[in-house]
């Protein structure tokens, strides 16, 4: 790809994330709280420590997502902890897009 | 010369790769094709063009194109392009593993030019690899976007 089409390819690139930054929202949201999941049960079943709470909310800042909501989310995993209960996918996801709940299963 | 090759001159082609060019996959590959239209489906694979394929295979243009228009005969054809394609990709690979090494050794030549150009190849390549990787990426994360936005816009 010559310097000038690579150039076009990412100005198209740009506005179609400006269009679509609530879908990669979610995209990105979810990718993040269903590998939690998957840790948080390998945990419970093998009896292990369960995920680090603020690695979560690391993790998803190092992709791209500046959430104001991760006061929210460490209260209720931290409630899950302590109860030591598999987080809800769909709460997870709303406590951290709690504007917009159009893309929730 | 045996009937066959009178009739078919094109079938000049050793029995390894005859059978390699009636199997795909373990697949039977000659359901629904002539023996010439085997015979031709490896010339018309490696040339660059049909017209030049037909040449190599010795078929006229009329029959070529009528050829094309049987699907069983352009679904034969559309799938050794695709073998054919993933083989020269993954040699592709090879060499530039081997040119990568070439780079490598240039860089700690003696000649201070030739030292200059391979860190000016390096650092470009470089650079061009991880913005053709970061933007596939995106592209990615937007195809993605696309097929969760589709479905709740479909008025739009």
């Amino acid at each position: 790809m010559e310097a000038q089409e690579q150039e076009l390819v990412m100005s198209i690139l740009r506005r179609l994330e400006r269009a679509l930054v609530r879908e990669r929202a979610y995209i990105t949201v979810y990718s993040h709280v269903d590998d939690l999941l998957e840790r948080w049960h390998a945990a419970i079943d093998r009896d292990r420590p369960l995920p680090n709470i603020h690695q979560f909310a690391i993790d998803m800042t190092r992709d791209g997502l500046y959430l104001p909501t991760f006061a929210g989310l460490h209260n209720y995993l931290d409630a899950c902890r302590r109860d030591r209960k598999v987080p809800d996918r769909n709460t997870l996801v709303w406590i951290l897009l709690p504007w917009d709940r159009g893309y929730i299963d | 010369m045996t009937q066959n090759d009178q009739e078919f001159p094109t079938l000049g082609l050793d029995p390894a790769t005859a059978q390699d060019a009636m199997e795909h996959n373990g697949a039977d590959f000659t359901h629904g094709l002539t023996p010439r239209q085997i015979a031709a489906l490896p010339y018309l694979v490696v040339a660059p063009t049909m017209a030049e394929g037909a040449r190599m295979a010795r078929i006229g243009r009329t029959t070529l194109y009528r050829w094309i228009n049987d699907p069983d005969f352009r679904n034969r054809l559309q799938a050794m392009r695709a073998d054919t394609a993933s083989l020269a990709r993954a040699e592709l690979n090879g060499l530039m593993l081997k040119g990568i090494l070439a780079l490598t050794e240039a860089l700690e030549d003696p000649s201070p030019a030739i030292r200059l150009r391979a860190v000016q190849t390096t650092l470009s390549m470089g650079f061009r690899t991880n913005d053709l990787a970061n933007m596939a990426r995106r592209l990615e994360r937007v195809d993605e976007a696309l097929h969760l936005w589709r479905p709740r816009n479909k008025s739009l």
